[in-house]
C-alpha cells in the first residue's frame, strides 16, 4: 500500500491549498521546531481516523472537541476581511494498492472536511464529513455513508497496527518496554502474522476435543453394562478434571508469574531510576550550592566596586590636568622665588631714630637734606614686608599643594589596572554564575522530567524508593513462589497426563464390543497427529519469527551504532520471558545509555513491521520526529536504515551536507524543506512547502 | 594666620536647587536593595558633577537659588575623602587662569570648583535625557561612564 498524495486546504498551519505527493521508498519532510511538521502528521492522521495529536493532551477527536483551531487563522482573518462567511478546511489522501493475489488494482481518494460557517458574529465548526473514491481496476465507485467508509478505513489500517507504523516520536516509550516481555509479545500479536498460527493450533485442539468427546459418547453407549469399562471411564473423568483443574492453575499461575514479572520490571525501572534521581538531586544541590556561592561573590565584587568607585574610581582622567596644575605651580614657584623680597638695611628702628634727632647717623648729614630719603625708605621697606608676608603665605600654600600631587598620583595611576582586575573577577564570577545556573537549571529539568516520567513525587522521593524497594522484595518472593509452583503444577500435569493415558490404554483393553466401527477413533488419531504437527510447526515458525526479528533488529542496530565501537553486543529476546537485552559474548547484559536504548527499540518495532511486509500487506509507515531524542548522527543514521515499501518520516532540521546527501541517495524518494511566511504571529504566519527532491 | 585650605575648608559649596533635588539627593539616598550602588552622601555626587566639569571642560556660573550640603571640609573629614579634597583643589589651577589671585581668596577658589560641579551637573542631565532617565539608577552605568574617560 503506498500513499501517492496528501493535498490541504486551510488545516492548520497550512493556507490555501497545499499538495504533497509521495512514492515508494523513503519520503522525508525536513523543517525546524513548530514549523508544520506536526500538523503535516496530523493531517494524515485527521484524514483517516478523525483525531490529531496534541503533545499534552494525546489523541483528539476533533468532532468531538469542537473547540480546537483546526482551520487556519489566516484563511480566517481574510475571510473576515472579504466578509465571507464560510470557509473550507480539508484533507485528501491518495493511496494505491496493488493486490498481488488477484492481480488487482485498487486507487482510494479518501476526503475529509469540515466547514467553519459565521453565525451570530461567531465562527462555528461543522462535524467532519469524510468520502471515499474507490477504483478498481479503475472502474469507480463512491462511498459516503460514515459507517462504510469507516469500516474501508479500517479494512486499510486496522487498529492494532496503527500505533507501530504511525507514531510521534514521544510516544516510543509508550509502545514497548524492552523489559516487559508481554510488551513485545503484544508486539508480535499486534504486527505479526504469528497470531495465524496460535488460531490454526487452537482450531486443531478445538477440533480435536470435540471429536475424543463424540468418540466417548459413543464408546460409552456400545460398552454400557461393561463394568471394567465403566469403572476405567469414571477414573478417566476424574482424572480429566483433575488436569484440567491443574491445567487452569498453571495458567493462572503463570499469568500471576508474567504479571509479578511486569511489576518488578517496573519496580527495578524505578530504583534504577531513584539511583539516578539520587544521583541527579545531589548534582543539583552541588549546583545550587555553587550557584549561590558565585552570586555571593559576585555581591561583593559589586561592593568593592562600588566602594572604589565612589572613594577613588571617580578621580579616573585627572592625570593629565594634575599634570598641570603641577606645572603651574612649579612655574609660580620659581617666579615667586625670583620676584624674592630684599629688606634694605638700616632697619625700621634705625630710621625712625634718625628722623627723631633730625639727622643721618650713618654720614652726619643734617635732617633738612636727608629726612625725605630717609622716610621715603620706610614706606618702601614698609611695602617690602607686606609683599614678602603675602609671598610668606602664597609660598606655604604652594608647598601643601605640591604635596598633592604625588599623593594624587600614586591613586589615580592604579585606577583602569585596578578597574580592568576587577572586571575580570567580576566577569569571571558571572561566567561562573551562569555556567552553575545552567547546570542547576538543567539538572532541575532532568529531576522533573525524570520524577513526571516514573511517577516520583519530588517532595517524598525518599519513602517512595522505600516502598518501592519494600514492594520489589514482596514480589520477588511471590515470583520465587509462583515460579515453584509452576514447576510442581507441570511436574503434577506430567503425572497426571501419564496416568490419564495409562487409564486410556487400561480402558482400551476392556473393550467387549468391536469399537472398531467408531469411526472417531481414526479421526481423534489423526488430529492427535496433526494437532502435534502443527504445534510443532508454530513453535517452529515462532523460532524462526524471534531469530529473524533478532537478527533484522542487529543488522539494523549496528549500522546505526556503526560509528560507536564500544557498543558491541547483540540483541537478543529471551525465549521463555520473551524479555529483550543487548547481550555481550559471555551473555551479559551489556550496559548503555537511554538513547541507545531508543534506537534498540526502534530496531525491533521496525524489524516486526518489515516482517510482516513480506508476507502480507505492507503499510506506509509514518513517524513525526521519531528521533527527536536522538544526535543528528544517529537520526541520519536511522533514516538511512530503513528499508519499509513506503516510510514517510517528518524530522527536525539537518546541515546542509547531509541534506545533500539526502537529496544524493537513490532510496530517498521525495524530500520536502518546510519554512514559514509571517511575522510569527499565528494570525499571518502559515507554512510554506520547499519541494528539494520529487 | 589661617591657610587657604582651612579657609575653604569652612566655605559652603553652592549648588543650583534643581540639581540639588535632582542629581544630589537622587545619588545619595538608599533607596532600594541596591543602596550600595549609589553615593552614600551628599558631597559625592557633588565631587562627582565637578570632576566630569573638569575632565569634559564644562564651566557654567550658577543661576538661581543654590543649596548646599554643608562645609567643604567635609570633604576631608572623618566621612570624607582627603584625595579627592586635594584632587579638586589642583584641578582648579590646572584650569583656572586666575588661580594664583584665588590662593589669597578661598571663596573665589571655591566659586571656580562651584562652576565646574555646576557644568557637571549639567552634563550628567544631558546623559540622562540622552539615554534615559534611570541610566545612572544602574550602577554598571557610572562604570561605563569611567570606561568611556581618556
Amino acid at each position: 500500500m503506498i500513499i501517492t498524495k496528501i493535498k490541504l486546504n486551510n488545516f492548520l498551519s497550512y493556507y490555501g491549498e497545499i499538495e504533497f505527493d509521495f512514492s515508494k521508498g523513503r519520503n522525508i519532510v525536513l523543517a525546524e521546531n513548530n514549523i508544520g511538521k506536526s500538523n503535516l502528521f496530523n493531517a494524515f492522521y485527521w484524514a483517516l481516523f478523525g483525531d490529531i495529536f496534541d503533545k499534552s493532551k494525546g489523541q483528539i477527536n476533533v468532532d468531538l472537541n469542537k473547540n480546537v483551531a483546526l482551520v487556519n487563522k489566516m484563511s480566517i482573518e481574510e475571510a473576515e476581511s472579504k466578509e465571507l462567511k464560510e470557509i473550507l478546511c480539508s484533507v485528501q489522501l491518495n493511496i494505491d494498492e496493488y493486490q498481488n493475489d488477484t492481480d488487482l488494482w485498487e486507487e482510494i481518494e479518501i476526503k475529509r472536511h469540515v466547514d467553519l460557517y459565521k453565525q451570530d458574529n461567531e465562527w462555528l465548526m461543522s462535524s467532519s464529513y469524510l468520502e471515499i473514491e474507490y477504483y478498481l481496476n479503475r472502474n469507480k465507485e463512491v462511498f459516503t455513508n460514515k459507517e462504510v467508509v469507516l469500516l474501508k478505513i479500517t479494512d486499510m489500517f486496522p487498529a492494532n497496527i496503527r500505533p507501530y507504523i504511525w507514531f510521534q516520536g514521544e510516544d516510543i516509550d509508550k509502545l514497548i518496554d524492552l523489559a516487559k516481555g508481554r510488551d513485545f509479545r503484544d508486539a508480535i500479536k499486534s504486527i505479526s502474522y504469528f497470531p495465524k498460527y496460535e488460531q490454526l493450533e487452537s482450531n486443531a485442539k478445538n477440533a480435536l476435543n470435540y471429536v475424543t468427546k463424540v468418540k466417548e459418547k459413543k464408546e460409552k453407549k456400545q460398552e454400557s453394562g461393561n463394568i471394567e469399562f465403566e469403572r476405567f471411564q469414571r477414573k478417566i473423568d476424574v482424572k480429566r478434571k483433575e488436569l484440567e483443574k491443574e491445567e487452569k492453575r498453571l495458567f493462572d499461575y503463570e499469568q500471576r508469574l508474567v504479571d509479578v514479572k511486569s511489576v518488578i520490571s517496573d519496580l527495578e525501572n524505578k530504583l534504577d531510576v531513584f539511583d539516578d534521581f539520587q544521583e541527579i538531586d545531589k548534582q543539583r544541590t552541588q549546583y545550587k550550592t555553587e550557584k549561590e556561592k558565585w552570586s555571593t561573590i559576585q555581591k561583593e565584587i559589586e561592593s568593592r566596586q562600588s566602594k572604589l568607585f565612589k572613594s577613588k574610581w571617580i578621580l579616573k582622567g585627572i592625570g593629565t590636568l594634575v599634570k598641570d596644575a603641577d606645572s603651574h605651580i612649579r612655574e609660580y614657584e620659581k617666579e615667586l622665588n625670583n620676584g624674592a623680597v630684599t629688606i634694605e638695611v638700616p632697619d625700621k628702628a634705625f630710621l625712625e631714630k634718625c628722623i627723631a634727632e633730625n639727622e643721618c647717623l650713618v654720614c652726619g648729614s643734617d635732617g633738612n637734606t636727608i629726612l625725605k630719603i630717609i622716610k621715603d625708605r620706610l614706606v618702601s621697606q614698609e611695602e617690602a614686608f607686606k609683599r614678602k608676608d603675602k609671598n610668606q603665605i602664597l609660598n606655604n600654600n604652594l608647598i601643601r599643594l605640591f604635596s598633592f600631587k604625588n599623593e594624587i598620583q600614586r591613586e589615580v595611576v592604579t585606577i583602569s589596572d585596578e578597574m580592568t582586575r576587577i572586571d575580570d573577577e567580576k566577569e569571571e564570577s558571572l561566567k561562573q554564575f551562569i555556567k552553575a545556573s545552567k547546570l542547576h537549571q538543567e539538572a532541575d529539568q532532568r529531576i522533573n522530567n525524570l520524577a513526571e516520567k516514573n511517577g516520583i513525587t519530588v517532595g517524598v522521593a525518599i519513602k517512595q524508593n522505600k516502598d518501592n524497594k519494600a514492594g520489589y522484595q514482596t514480589h520477588t518472593r511471590n515470583k520465587s513462589t509462583y515460579e515453584t509452583t509452576i514447576q510442581s503444577l507441570k511436574f503434577n500435569i506430567k503425572r497426571i497426563t501419564s496416568e490419564l493415558e495409562e487409564l486410556k490404554a487400561k480402558k482400551a483393553k476392556s473393550f467387549k464390543s468391536n469399537v472398531s466401527e467408531i469411526v472417531e477413533i481414526e479421526i481423534e488419531k489423526v488430529l492427535l497427529k496433526m494437532f502435534k504437527a502443527i504445534s510443532n510447526v508454530k513453535d517452529k515458525e515462532l523460532d524462526r519469527l524471534l531469530e529473524s526479528v533478532e537478527s533484522r533488529a542487529n543488522k539494523q542496530f549496528r549500522k546505526m551504532t556503526d560509528h560507536n565501537k564500544s557498543i558491541t553486543g547483540k540483541i537478543t529476546i529471551n525465549r521463555v520471558s520473551y524479555e529483550i537485552d543487548l547481550l555481550d559474548k559471555n551473555d551479559e547484559r551489556v550496559i548503555y545509555s537511554t538513547g541507545y536504548k531508543s534506537i534498540l527499540k526502534m530496531c525491533i518495532i521496525n524489524a516486526i513491521i518489515k516482517l510482516n511486509e513480506e508476507i502480507s500487506t505492507s503499510y506506509p509507515f509514518i513517524s513525526d520526529a521519531p528521533t527527536s531524542s536522538l544526535s543528528p548522527k544517529h537520526s541520519h543514521a536511522y533514516y538511512s536504515s530503513i528499508d519499509f515499501d513506503q516510510s514517510i518520516i517528518f524530522t527536525k532540521d539537518f546541515d546542509k551536507d547531509v541534506i545533500k546527501d539526502l537529496e544524493r541517495d537513490k532510496s530517498v524518494t521525495k524530500l520536502y524543506h518546510l519554512t514559514v511566511e509571517g511575522s510569527g504571529n499565528m494570525n499571518d504566519t502559515f507554512t510554506l512547502k520547499n519541494t528539494l527532491k520529487s | 594666620m589661617e591657610h587657604l585650605l582651612d579657609k575653604i575648608s569652612h566655605l559652603r559649596p553652592k549648588i543650583e536647587k534643581e540639581y540639588y533635588a535632582s542629581i544630589i539627593n537622587r545619588y545619595s539616598t538608599a533607596r532600594n536593595q541596591n543602596s550600595l550602588r549609589t553615593f552614600s552622601h551628599k558631597w559625592q555626587p557633588y565631587a562627582w558633577a565637578a570632576i566630569l566639569g573638569f575632565i569634559n571642560d564644562r564651566r557654567r556660573k550658577l543661576e538661581g537659588s543654590t543649596d548646599s550640603f554643608g562645609e567643604f571640609g567635609i570633604l576631608k573629614g572623618r566621612d570624607g575623602n582627603p584625595t579627592v579634597f586635594k584632587s579638586l583643589l589642583m584641578l582648579v589651577i590646572a584650569k583656572e587662569n586666575q588661580w594664583k589671585e584665588y590662593l589669597l581668596d578661598p571663596q573665589a577658589y571655591l566659586t571656580t570648583i562651584d562652576e565646574y560641579a555646576n557644568g557637571g551637573f549639567d552634563w550628567i542631565s544631558e546623559m540622562l535625557e540622552e539615554k534615559g532617565e534611570k541610566y545612572f539608577d544602574e550602577f554598571e552605568n557610572f562604570l561605563r561612564e569611567l570606561e568611556n574617560r581618556q
